[in-house]
């Protein structure tokens, strides 16, 4: 493919083409934007990622319908209804992960959340209980979940005040002794997007514990929005040393990262 | 997601990246050296963030070259990206790596960019002067450079959007033409002969715009 050929001028203008792309800021906005439409994370989880690079929120994930919005506001319903969803619920009312298929789907963390309301028995895969959460502080649920509703069995709504051992229960001893990365995913999300807002409103304790509380689930997938987060609720704080750590375990465990440069 | 002719795991990092930018090697792929375990559904999660670095410049640059304005590309690189996610398992690699596969999501979304803005036209220039308005004083470089990829732009608007994409695939993302006919379903002599159109075109485009050579 030769002929006719282009002039020099215009070759220069192609080659300077093949150098065009977003700015880091740019490219970490719209990461952030795509984690909150596929992975249930509501618009601040955007606003969140974005804002640790000093860019302004993306205008598009502002649109994005969070799919862990729903699963509260539906868990928030099922309290009001005195516990007439059971467990079943919060372990099927997000569904990460297209439907169900032959081979798993390249990815299934963060797809797009699917509401299924299903009473009954919980799925053993789900009714499980996340590893213990370190903690500063204890969270604070986002909604109080319904009485029939363990803890651990709420993928996305609630992280337990405690490991789910100090709660004994049949189901508790039965459950498998992990969550998956893509059941964890929306939670992790969701909890990015807590601690944005929590710097939002400056209250840095919160969301040093959002992020760290983040961390400490299997889900990695916005691994450096965590720890930019975490650099910059230290900072804070006042604790410069720690951010400054924090800032260079970002650039040593993700030298890749937008958030890294 | 499935691949014809052979059986790799296609669900690894190196796979699902894909050849460097401007490179035209492919992922060789060897199966004894494949690992048998299925990826995890973080590792998965890892594929598509890695897929997402790799890519979302050659993503940006082809939305502004086919025609969305400045103002609109990072939403509209966001939704290249979430409908890629959303049909990330329908993946199939037939050779050209996930490039080829994201620019028909990128032709689409372009399509629907410039349709939306025929239909609400909200800022005259797209953009640029609110782009080029945040640039910093010591930036005078990459204003310049802005300036002149926008009239470049300016120029493959002006170019039948089955010719810019061949042009833009060919030119500035280096494919060939044999690739390009993969890409875009069109026969071999038909990339051939829009890219001799299309280069005519840009030429003439280029110098009614003061910015080619007459």
């Amino acid at each position: 493919m030769t002929e006719p050929r282009l002039s020099a001028t215009t070759r220069a203008l192609l080659h300077a083409a093949k150098a065009d792309g977003p700015g880091a800021a740019a490219r970490a906005k719209v990461w952030s934007g795509v984690a909150a439409s596929v992975g249930g994370a509501g618009a601040a989880g955007a606003a969140g990622i974005a804002a640790t690079t000093g860019s302004s929120v993306a205008p598009g994930a502002s649109a994005a319908a969070g799919g862990a919005a729903a699963a509260s506001k539906l868990l928030t319903i099922g309290a009001l209804l005195g516990g007439t969803i059971t467990v079943g619920l919060a372990a099927a009312l997000i569904r990460v992960g297209p439907a169900p298929s032959p081979t798993p789907p390249a990815t299934s963390v963060g797809a797009a959340a699917q509401v299924v309301v299903v009473g009954g028995s919980p799925s053993p895969a789900r009714n499980v209980a996340p590893p213990p959460v370190e903690h500063d502080d204890p969270p604070v649920p986002l909604a109080p979940p319904p009485r029939s509703l363990a803890p651990a069995a709420v993928a996305t709504g609630v992280a337990p005040r405690a490991p789910a051992a100090s709660r004994p229960s049949p189901r508790a001893n039965a459950a498998p002794p992990a969550t998956s990365a893509a059941d964890t995913f929306p939670r992790e999300a969701s909890l990015v997007a807590e601690a944005h807002a929590a710097m939002m409103r400056g209250d840095a304790r919160s969301a040093l514990r959002s992020v760290r509380a983040a961390r400490t689930l299997p889900s990695h997938a916005l691994g450096p929005e965590e720890l930019a987060l975490e650099a910059q609720a230290l900072r804070a704080l006042g604790r410069d040393d720690d951010a400054r750590d924090a800032e260079t375990r970002l650039k040593k465990q993700f030298p890749d990262s937008a958030l890294a440069r | 997601m499935t691949t014809r002719g052979h059986s790799p795991d296609v669900t690894s990092p190196a796979v699902l990246v894909g050849p460097h930018p401007h490179t035209q090697t492919r992922p060789s792929l060897r199966p004894m050296e494949l690992p048998l375990a299925v990826p995890s559904a973080e590792e998965r999660a890892r594929s598509f963030r890695a897929l997402y670095e790799t890519h979302v410049d050659f993503v940006w640059r082809n939305l502004r070259r086919l025609g969305v304005y400045e103002a609109d590309v990072d939403d509209r690189t966001q939704e290249v990206f979430v409908v890629a996610h959303r049909r990330f398992d329908q993946f199939e690699d037939r050779g050209h790596g996930p490039r080829a596969w994201l620019f028909q999501i990128v032709l689409r979304v372009a399509s629907d960019a410039r349709r939306h803005r025929r239909r609400h036209p909200e800022d005259p220039d797209g953009g640029d002067a609110l782009g080029r308005a945040s640039v910093e004083p010591g930036q005078a470089d990459a204003l310049l450079r802005s300036e002149a990829l926008s009239r470049l732009d300016a120029a493959l608007d002006t170019i039948e959007v089955g010719r810019r994409a061949v042009l833009v695939l060919h030119e500035i993302e280096e494919m060939t033409a044999p690739e390009i006919a993969q890409v875009l379903g069109i026969p071999l002599n038909t990339v051939y002969s829009r890219l001799r159109v299309g280069r005519a075109e840009l030429e003439t485009a280029l110098v009614a715009l003061g910015e080619g050579e007459p």
